[in-house]
């Protein structure tokens, strides 16, 4: 009855899920201020010394100047654009391998899936974080941001592929894809045509995902002193604020103006992310 | 003359979809009596699992009450399941009526005991104390010839079949005046199928209670039931005694429905209707078997047919009857 | 055992599922010591039927290649279907054999249209030269199970009803002319009143096309309506095999009695009440005969050993105690 009734084809937009619409458009504004307005800075963020130290917030300096004589504001564009490359990279390279991986596993089963899933598992029960401390502690504080992204990659491909294998294990049993061998459609095209749709909307959802968790892996390894310490990103703006005693000496936007920043990228980023797999999920029922 | 339990009157319970209302039970009349096991039969789509939810006052949206009235009659009073108040509900589930769901759908909860479930849904009116409830339970569960341990384990350590029992012994351990069962054996093995089916049979018969029973499948209702309701998108096509509706039925519909089933030992050439059913989102004017029906007139296109009594306790809605029961003309092969 | 004239032979097939972690985990005999054949010169339909549980499905899976048996052979003419490699031999397969799913539904992408795996099946499998080749070879298949080219080229799944899409699922099956189809409870998804169309569907393509089938059931009535000989099977035993006139009207192996008592017919209601145990049994870990625990008539050997397949004069093959030894030879 479910199918007969549904007939005339409902067209849900995505544009009707609030959730993917308010984090989305918070995000467009992080893109904008990372990535095109942090390129008309008068000064280079990173240096010492630019700006007059210690000024709270004002006309000239939207977000007030630090006690090294940075510009907060500018160095929080920066900082946005160096933290979302760190949680692209990130994303790319553990997604890529993710699917690569669970698909792999998923499809071929027996020695090669048990190898590989012995391995995943691996990297998923041991802890990441002293593992990573370690990695960033070989760099002493100078790696670059791909560098750091690279390290963060490195946790951040097993959970994926855990997940896509499931997906490939309960897809190769579906009856649709039994049917495209059957009427002589070519292994790839299966792939391609048959299982990929069904696992690229996940992939999405999970992207997001990924940079949310590697923009916070960054910026705890920051906040121990160990990112790229001389680059502009969010945990570094913590980092020397916290050196500072910013929030004792009453410097309260040097601190809070990466903070917030932080938090609010990670409410829209887990919004898009939600909103995103919630639209997916409708559609596909 | 046996006491009426149940009254059905113009009930109209429609679906609501972006495209508009899917008229999934549509003016549908009929009443239940003390003592009967009454099947609701006909195909997937055709409204017997909507009917049967609404009975139980279980109306939840898209589902909707459009008009008409489902009474439930308990010592004198009128209760309308359509349009209920919950509290109302609560005071005669379990009590006076209640549900036995479909086998596959898991509903006892997966990580309490049996005994704890069954003494939470038995309680609620029953203002007695746990260990004298319990003893009782477990009386009850023996004459049902259930051992009384599987009181002590969790759902998942029972068979389909055995947990199905349970929710039987559950649903009529307060002795209430209607049982209803949802597809009550669907995706178990035939083997348990008979046993649960005698059980609930059984049980009425102890009870002298009514027993609703919907199906999909014919031979259910030709083993257990006493009365069928063949219902056909949304609207009630026949009803009569199981053995009439097998050996004389007098809508097309369900003369080609009983035509259709294959029997062990007769290997004649049997053909199912052509054609399927309707769109409840626009259902064909008049009769709504007219498209497949193959002794199809003019005015089953432009009237619906009002049910008629053929023979006592033997009602057909089909223009091929008068209203006086004649038939105007013999039934198209 | 000569194996020449087989379209389908099973030699003694098992599938042994692995439940639970690689130490602590069980084995569970799905599919157990299977063996079965369909000759090759005259079309039949055999039906299986089982239970949930019995296996039935699973041997389906594995004459699909869907998955692979633990032990024994799956041979289609002549040839182990588990070392077909190749591409060419595993064209040549699915040019013998084709599959009905239950579900038409799942059988279907539903973002695809119908029309593209009768295409599909037209190129690759039929070898279509051109498009007017495959219209004409589509236009046929459809017509032979009652629905026209122009109803159904074009369309999404969700335009069907269910017992329309699997006609044509059944026609895309037939488009090879295979030998075999394999149809894996077709029907149960499908509404009673089109339920025999479709079954009837199977006896024209048996006369007219040629075409054997196993129809894997779990519906005694309708297996009984269409098949020439019907193997029931029992936790992964066929325990009782012959002509589905003999077996279904004068049933030999216990469990197959009981079967007959319990399904709902319409013809003859209950007599006697049956029994069901309260205890739960774990049938698939005997190592005597899986049904004794339920058997009315279990002896002490029943519980110690396995049950030999004993052949009988009317051409039937039981797996009981009751017949060993008495006027049946043994195999």
């Amino acid at each position: 009855m479910k199918s007969k009734s549904k007939k005339k084809k409902i067209v849900v937009s995505i544009w009707d899920n609030k959730r993917f619409v308010v984090g989305f458009t918070l995000l467009m504004v992080f893109i904008v201020l990372g990535f095109i307005i942090s390129n008309f800075s008068p000064y280079d963020p990173r240096s010492w010394g630019t700006v007059p130290e210690e000024l709270p917030p004002s006309l000239k300096h939207p977000l007030g100047t630090t006690s090294l004589g940075r510009d907060v504001f500018w160095f929080l564009a920066e900082g946005i654009k160096n933290s979302l490359m760190i949680g692209l990279v990130a994303a790319i390279v553990g997604g890529a391998v993710g699917v690569t991986v669970g698909i792999t596993a998923g499809f071929s089963g027996g020695v090669i899936d048990r190898i590989l899933m012995a391995i995943t598992d691996t990297f998923i029960a041991v802890p990441s974080l002293p593992i990573l401390i370690l990695l960033a502690f070989l760099f002493k504080g100078r790696a670059s941001i791909m560098v750091l992204g690279l390290i963060i990659s490195i946790f951040s491909w097993a959970w994926p592929a855990r997940q896509v294998r499931a997906m490939a294990l309960s897809l190769r049993e579906r009856d649709y894809i039994s049917m495209a061998f059957f009427s002589g459609e070519k292994p790839y095209k299966i792939l391609f045509f048959e299982i990929f749709p069904h696992v690229i909307p996940w992939t999405i959802a999970n992207f997001i995902n990924a940079i949310l968790v590697a923009i916070g892996q960054e910026a705890t390894l920051a906040v121990l002193g160990l990112s790229a310490l001389e680059e502009a990103t969010l945990g570094t703006g913590i980092y020397w604020a916290m050196q500072y005693q910013a929030i004792f000496r009453g410097l309260w936007w040097w601190i809070a103006s990466p903070v917030v920043a932080m938090i609010i990228l990670f409410v829209s980023l887990f919004l898009t992310s939600k909103g995103l797999q919630e639209h997916l999920a409708s559609r596909r029922s | 003359m046996a006491e009426k339990l149940l009254e059905i009157n113009h009930a109209q319970i429609y679906y609501a979809t972006l495209a508009g209302y899917v008229k999934a039970v549509d003016n549908v009349n009929f009443d239940i009596n003390e003592g009967e096991i009454v099947g609701l039969a006909g195909e997937s789509g055709c409204g017997k699992s909507t009917l049967i939810k609404s009975i139980y006052g279980f109306i939840k949206y898209p589902m909707k009450a459009i008009s008409g009235e489902i009474n439930l009659l308990t010592n004198g009073n009128k209760l309308n399941m359509l349009f209920v108040e919950k509290e109302e509900l609560r005071k005669v589930r379990w009590k006076y009526i209640s549900y036995v769901p479909q086998a596959s759908l898991h509903v006892l909860n997966p990580v309490t005991r049996i005994k704890k479930q069954f003494l939470e849904s038995v309680k609620r009116e029953h203002n007695v104390k746990e260990k004298e409830a319990m003893d009782e339970v477990k009386e009850y569960l023996k004459s049902l010839g259930l051992p009384p341990d599987v009181l002590d384990s969790f759902p998942h350590q029972l068979s389909g079949g055995m947990q199905q029992r349970v929710i039987i012994a559950m649903a009529t351990f307060l002795k209430p005046r209607i049982v209803l069962a949802d597809e009550p054996t669907t995706a178990l093995d035939v083997v348990v199928q008979r046993g649960i089916l005698q059980m609930l049979r059984d049980i009425q018969k102890e009870l002298k209670n009514s027993l609703i029973i919907v199906s999909h499948d014919m031979g259910v209702h030709y083993q257990i039931t006493h009365k069928i309701v063949i219902m056909y998108a949304g609207k009630i096509a026949e009803i009569g005694p199981t053995d009439e509706i097998f050996n004389n039925p007098y809508h097309p519909y369900t003369r080609l429905l009983i035509n259709s089933l294959p029997r062990i030992g007769d290997r004649e050439q049997r053909s199912g209707i052509e054609g399927s059913p309707p769109n409840l989102l626009n259902p064909p004017e008049g009769c709504r078997f007219n498209p497949r029906c193959p002794s199809k007139m003019k005015i089953c296109e432009e009237k619906i047919p009002e049910m008629v009594e053929i023979s006592k306790g033997h009602f057909v809605a089909c223009h091929l009857f008068q209203k006086n029961g004649k038939r105007v003309k013999e039934d198209a092969e | 055992m000569q194996s020449s004239g087989k379209l389908l032979e099973l030699k003694n097939v098992s599938k042994i599922f692995k439940i639970g972690g690689l130490i602590l985990g069980t084995e569970l005999r799905a599919v157990d010591n299977v063996s079965l054949s369909i000759d090759s010169e005259k079309p039949v339909i055999v039906s299986i039927v089982g239970e949930s549980g019995s296996g039935k499905t699973t041997l389906a899976r594995m004459i699909l290649r869907l998955i692979e048996p633990s032990e024994g052979q799956i041979l289609l003419n002549n040839r182990d279907i588990t070392q077909l490699k190749k591409a060419d031999e595993l064209l040549e397969y699915r040019k013998i054999v084709q599959p009905i799913f239950q579900n038409p539904f799942a059988a279907f992408n539903n973002l695809r249209r119908v029309s593209s795996y009768l295409y599909d099946t037209a190129y690759s499998i039929c070898g279509a030269k051109s498009k007017e080749e495959a219209n004409k070879m589509i236009a046929e298949v459809l017509e032979a199970v009652g629905l026209s080219f122009e109803k159904v080229v074009g369309r999404y799944p969700k335009q069907f009803s269910g017992g329309e899409l699997q006609r044509v699922s059944v026609a895309r099956a037939l488009m090879p002319r295979p030998k075999l189809l394999i149809a894996d409870e077709p029907v149960s998804m499908v509404d009673a009143s089109i339920r025999m169309n479709i079954m009837n569907l199977f006896k024209t393509l048996k006369d007219d096309y040629n075409v054997s089938c196993l129809y894997i059931t779990h519906d005694l009535s309708t297996a009984y309506y269409v098949s020439d000989f019907i193997a029931i099977m029992f936790r992964g035993n066929i325990i009782e095999y012959g002509p589905s006139d003999l077996v279904l009207t004068q049933p030999l192996h216990p469990y197959t009695e009981l079967l007959m008592s319990s399904i709902p017919r319409v013809d003859k209601k209950w007599q006697e009440d049956i029994k069901l145990s309260g205890i739960e049994v774990k049938e698939y870990e005997s190592t005597g005969c899986k049904f004794a625990l339920r058997c009315p008539y279990t002896k002490d050997i029943c519980k110690k050993s396995r049950p030999k397949v004993i052949k009988t004069n009317d051409g039937r093959e039981v797996m009981c105690f009751k017949y060993e030894g008495k006027k049946y030879e043994e195999e």
